[in-house]
């Protein structure tokens, strides 16, 4: 279980977390959702301890990460699949080292052809099968993408999080891309966070939906719920009308 | 205006302590060289490739225009004898480390600044966090280290190359005895003269990675800064060779 307790965080002095709670069980897939800026990204950010937070605590299966030492965080963070807005692979590398690289970078009991087979299985599940040695900048956005998920979930992490998964991706291909989340996250019984203000995207993966408003997360909707919420701001993120330059 | 410079300074020293800070963190992983020891013959082979021509290149124009200059000075006062050792002198102490370390910097620190600042901002240094990878360890460590170890190699390519071009000038234009030129070279320079220029290499190529791995790792504000911080790192760097040479020089050259 994933728990965001009191949250706050502060950018150039502006509170951009309030005071964020949150509490994820195994196997729920819920998204969080808001305008540009408001906060999103920061919290998956603040989950996997890229940044830390003014104060609060973030618990995960019990551990309270600011509590252990640097070699137990790593392994805490082993938990944790994170898919970026921006894909993040690797130039450098190719398709299969990208995949293989927290395997291979990390001390593990698998030898060479076991990561490889890893790498095929990882290919086979997001449908990317014989791009191996491709190179990152040889494949376009959606498959960017979907290499970014096989190398978020080659751990088999028990929590993935997921920034922006559609933006800038066609409909087909996004639809393609929620699909697989769904399919993975059901798959690998794990936790899933997804950032988002794509509509579709949260119509298709949610089982809860949290809107992030000025710093503060509102009570959860399902996504019946969302579409015919009372509430002004949901209302108009959902059907349009938040000036997203505010 | 008073607020502004002060506010300048304050954030120079602030970057100051934290060039320290990564510079003393590398010290603390440099046996991670081991670790990612491919990524560090990756690092040689590919730094070092890049900055070969344009250090030959230099290195014999630097040897050709200086003999020029001296060649009929010295003629003029009869002191031709001395021009081999004056070249040496002046290239294996000065010109050589220090022309080496702005090409150097122009070319390796440029390339590092550039990609570590690409990899801030596609997100490529939050994954390498994300999956539990320190990039000083991964990154910074790898590339300081290839430096270290490829600058000594290209001063002592270009001091070679500057001392003989000065020697087919010196010969060709005011016709000295190529044995006077070899044999003065021998007279005035001392081992300690070669060995210093090169300890000036290492400097100056750890200060190079320092200031360039920083530049990249601090980039913000997409493809804008990615070209300010690497127009920073270059400036940076280069006005730090010329400031650091000459306190080097004294310490190593005036006892």
């Amino acid at each position: 279980m994933l728990e965001l307790i009191n949250i706050k965080k502060q950018f150039n002095q502006v509170d951009i977390l309030k005071n964020v709670n949150l509490t994820v069980n195994p196997g729920e897939n819920i998204t969080i959702i808001g305008t540009s800026g408001s906060g999103k990204s920061t919290i998956l950010k603040l989950i996997l301890g890229l940044i830390e937070q003014d104060s609060g605590t973030i618990m995960f299966n019990g551990v309270n990460p600011e509590k252990l030492s640097t070699s137990q965080f790593y392994e805490y963070r082993k938990y944790f699949g994170l898919l970026f807005q921006s894909s993040a692979l690797f130039d450098s590398l190719t398709v299969e080292e990208n995949i293989a690289f927290p395997l291979t970078e990390q001390p593990n009991n698998l030898n060479n052809f076991e990561i490889n087979k890893k790498v095929d299985e990882a290919l086979e599940l997001v449908e990317m099968k014989g791009a191996n040695l491709k190179n990152p900048s040889e494949l376009s956005g959606g498959q960017q993408k979907r290499i970014a998920l096989a190398r978020a979930i080659i751990t088999k992490p028990k929590c993935l999080l997921f920034d922006e998964p559609t933006t800038g991706l066609d409909p087909v291909l996004s639809t393609n891309i929620e699909d697989l989340i769904v399919r993975i996250a059901t798959e690998l019984n794990t936790i899933s966070i997804t950032v988002t203000h794509q509509i579709s995207t949260i119509l298709r993966i949610s089982d809860l939906i949290y809107f992030l408003n000025d710093g503060i997360l509102l009570a959860p909707e399902t996504t019946q719920t969302i579409m015919v919420s009372k509430n002004p701001i949901i209302r108009s993120f959902i059907h349009g009308g938040i000036d997203e330059t505010k | 205006m008073f607020h502004s410079l002060g506010y300048s300074i304050l954030f120079q020293f602030n970057e100051l302590g934290q060039i320290t800070i990564l510079g003393l963190k590398y010290f603390k992983y440099v046996f991670f060289t081991f670790k990612f020891f491919q990524r560090f013959i990756e690092q040689v082979y590919e730094l070092g490739i890049k900055s070969l021509s344009a250090t030959v290149i230099t290195s014999i124009f630097i040897g050709l225009v200086f003999s020029l200059q001296i060649v009929r000075e010295f003629s003029r006062f009869g002191a031709n004898y001395m021009i081999g050792g004056i070249v040496g002198l002046a290239i294996w102490r000065e010109l050589g480390p220090l022309l080496t370390g702005v090409v150097v910097s122009a070319r390796i620190g440029s390339a590092i600044s550039s990609e570590l600042g690409s990899m801030k901002v596609t997100e490529q240094i939050d994954a390498l966090r994300a999956m539990s990878q320190n990039p000083i360890k991964y990154l910074v460590v790898p590339r300081i280290t290839a430096i270290l170890f490829i600058m000594p190699l290209l001063v002592g390519l270009a001091d070679f190359l500057g001392f003989v071009s000065g020697f087919f000038v010196a010969t060709a234009i005011a016709n000295i005895n190529p044995n006077a030129y070899f044999n003065s070279a021998i007279i005035m320079l001392e081992p300690f003269d070669i060995v210093g220029g090169l300890i000036k290499a290492v400097v100056f190529g750890f200060l190079i990675g320092l200031i360039s791995c920083f530049h990249g790792l601090n980039t913000k504000s997409g493809s804008k800064g990615v070209g300010k911080s690497t127009t920073k790192a270059v400036v940076q760097t280069i006005v730090c060779i010329f400031v650091v040479n000459y306190f080097l020089s004294y310490i190593l050259y005036q006892n």
